[in-house]
């Protein structure tokens, strides 16, 4: 864990900021947890917030009570070490008001965000400019009610609906040019990548057995670029599903580059993974030697909502991002410090950690041979994000 | 005199079959109100107006044409709206559905699904054998059905149709919990049985002999 000796001395002290730093993990943990738990296990709502059919759990939406302070904390008296191996941009402001930003997709000019709290899918320029807001809130092909992930392909951008188990298609100009649904297959999907050199999607989500009759969770699900199924692969860990894990399995993807497999990585691992042309799952490297990382240990809390799931978190240090260019390997994973990130530089080749840094800037992808960093708001409800591309010195 | 009482029998006249034109149309609505009325789904928060069911044009998916709804069959028919956005829900009752098409004969038993806020591309994508072979589909490729009926936002919205009457029979709105799809799918079926039943029986011996 980061600097965990130096900062064991001072717990006492820090006992409040470490215990709400891990409560920050808004963008890529919280929530995607928090709207799959709302979704799926607590009442369902429909858009016009009209309750349907199922019962309240006993599951709380109320955040710890540090929440806010927390994200405030950790970035006033966040060490900012990035400028150490990386030359900085200055920052693209993205122009558009996104409460809940989920996830940025890019593609050569563009960038694609997806907000699932107003949901909204918006495409941006390079300067940050709003190009197009694609598709609508909805029930319709084109449409969505819970959008979590979005995928270029050569000349469209594919969004995936967590609620409504659909794939719509906008080209760069806004309309819609297909769709497909993926609900049959029983899953809900948290990531989607659109790989070129198979012409299909891969959508990454675990089954929920109750409703394929599958007694296996598997976790990636290969379509058709029309939306054909053609199989599912990659059983979660007997492991992480007894410590009831595969309610946090947001996984973090890396699609660029036509010549490059699609590849991926879970929370609770140190793990990195790539998908075959014709789904099959592969190690590609294992950061088992980096001690800093720590994976869960205790199973996820299914009661005391999200106050109890935040607790818990406290208790480990998940992946909440990677990118690679050529043999360098960017791993980031919250950490128990004064600053929300840790980021680990790895040599793929010797499979050697390089350094280790620590950063409030959360990795989201590599352009160009530079990476590209989010700053996100110090106000959440200021909803202002910023790209800052970074390059290796 | 006489032309004026001329007049007064042709004005009696006029008002008599005014005075019929407008009883027969107030019974003409009331009767269309009522049996309307008992083919619409009155459900929890809304009513569903099956009844506009029969005049809106729909993609028959078997026949590739654009054709409306017969809802004249002599025995009851399930009727099915769902969407393929929903459909990770309705799963859990295709197969039952399908049971019951090669259960019951489809003289008297038929089953309709209709597609909705769903396109020609996702409807294809659905998997194979999911319907009976006698089973129709169709797709509401203009959004009609969905804007007409008032049809809930979740779907599956499954409903039992006396044939003769058009009056519903049993309903049910989207439902997640598999015991709560068991128990309609077992009102379906003894809702079926109870109307077909002395058919089946009466047909048995013919199947006997057929299949000797």
């Amino acid at each position: 864990m980061c600097g965990l000796v130096k900062w064991s001395e001072l717990l006492p002290l820090l006992e409040s900021s470490m215990r709400t730093l891990s409560s920050t993990r808004l963008f890529t943990v919280v929530v995607p947890v928090v709207c799959g738990l709302a979704i799926l296990l607590v009442p369902t709502y429909m858009p016009s917030g009209k309750r349907v059919g199922m019962h309240h759990g006993s599951h709380s939406n109320k955040p710890d009570p540090d929440y806010q302070h927390a994200i405030s904390l950790a970035l006033q008296s966040g060490s900012e070490q990035l400028q150490t191996w990386f030359t900085l941009s200055d920052g693209i402001k993205l122009q558009e008001r996104m409460p809940h930003l989920t996830h940025l997709a890019f593609s050569n000019p563009w960038i694609a965000a997806v907000d699932i709290g107003e949901p909204g899918v918006y495409l941006f320029r390079p300067d940050g400019r709003l190009e197009h807001r694609l598709g609508r809130p909805g029930l319709d092909p084109g449409e969505y009610v819970g959008p979590v992930a979005a995928s270029f392909g050569p000349d469209f951008v594919a969004v995936a609906d967590f609620t409504k188990k659909r794939v719509s298609q906008f080209s760069p100009e806004g309309g819609v040019t297909g769709s497909f649904v993926y609900g049959p297959q029983g899953f809900s999907a948290q990531a989607i990548a659109y790989d070129r050199r198979s012409d299909q999607f891969f959508l990454f989500g675990n089954r929920w057995p109750q409703y394929s009759g599958s007694s296996s969770t598997l976790f990636v699900h290969r379509y058709s670029a029309t939306g054909q199924f053609q199989g599912s692969a990659f059983s979660i860990p007997a492991r992480a599903e007894a410590l009831n894990l595969t309610s946090d399995d947001h996984p973090f993807i890396e699609v660029e580059g036509d010549g490059d497999p699609v590849r991926f990585m879970l929370p609770w691992q140190n793990i990195l993974y790539s998908v075959s042309a014709v789904g099959q799952v592969s190690v590609v490297f294992d950061g088992g030697i980096d001690e800093a990382f720590h994976a869960p240990s205790s199973p996820m809390p299914t009661e005391d909502g999200l106050a109890g799931f935040q607790r818990w978190t406290r208790s480990w240090t998940p992946v909440v991002a990677f990118a690679t260019d050529g043999d360098t390997l960017l791993i980031e994973t919250e950490c128990l410090c004064p600053a929300h990130y840790r980021l680990a530089i790895w040599s793929l080749s010797e499979h050697k950690l390089l350094t280790s840094l620590f950063t409030n800037r959360k990795l989201v992808s590599q352009q160009n041979h530079s990476f590209v960093f989010l700053q996100e708001p110090e106000n959440p409800e200021e909803s202002e994000y910023e790209l800052i591309k970074a390059r290796l010195h | 005199m006489s032309s004026s009482r001329r007049d007064c029998t042709d004005r009696s006249w006029v008002w008599t079959a005014l005075s019929v034109v407008a009883f027969v149309a107030a019974m003409w609505i009331y009767i269309a109100s009522v049996m309307g009325g008992r083919s619409d789904i009155h459900l929890a928060e809304k009513t569903v107006h099956l009844h506009k069911l029969r005049n809106i044009a729909m993609f028959d998916v078997r026949s590739s044409r654009s054709s409306t709804i017969d809802l004249t069959a002599p025995g009851p028919t399930l009727i099915v709206f769902l969407s393929g956005a929903d459909c990770w829900s309705c799963m859990g009752e295709m197969p039952a559905w399908k049971q019951l098409s090669a259960k019951y004969p489809p003289s008297l038993f038929s089953e309709i699904f209709i597609f909705v806020r769903s396109s020609t591309n996702e409807v294809a994508a659905m998997p194979n054998n999911l319907f009976g072979p006698d089973a129709r589909v169709f797709i509401d490729k203009t959004g009609e059905v969905d804007r007409q009926l008032d049809l809930p936002l979740k779907t599956p919205l499954t409903v039992l149709v006396e044939g003769a009457t058009h009056h519903i029979v049993v309903a049910e709105e989207a439902d997640n919990d598999p015991q709560s799809q068991s128990r309609f799918i077992a009102s379906v079926d003894q809702a079926i049985h109870s109307r077909v039943g002395n058919a089946i029986e009466a047909l048995k011996p013919i199947h006997w002999l057929g299949n000797r």
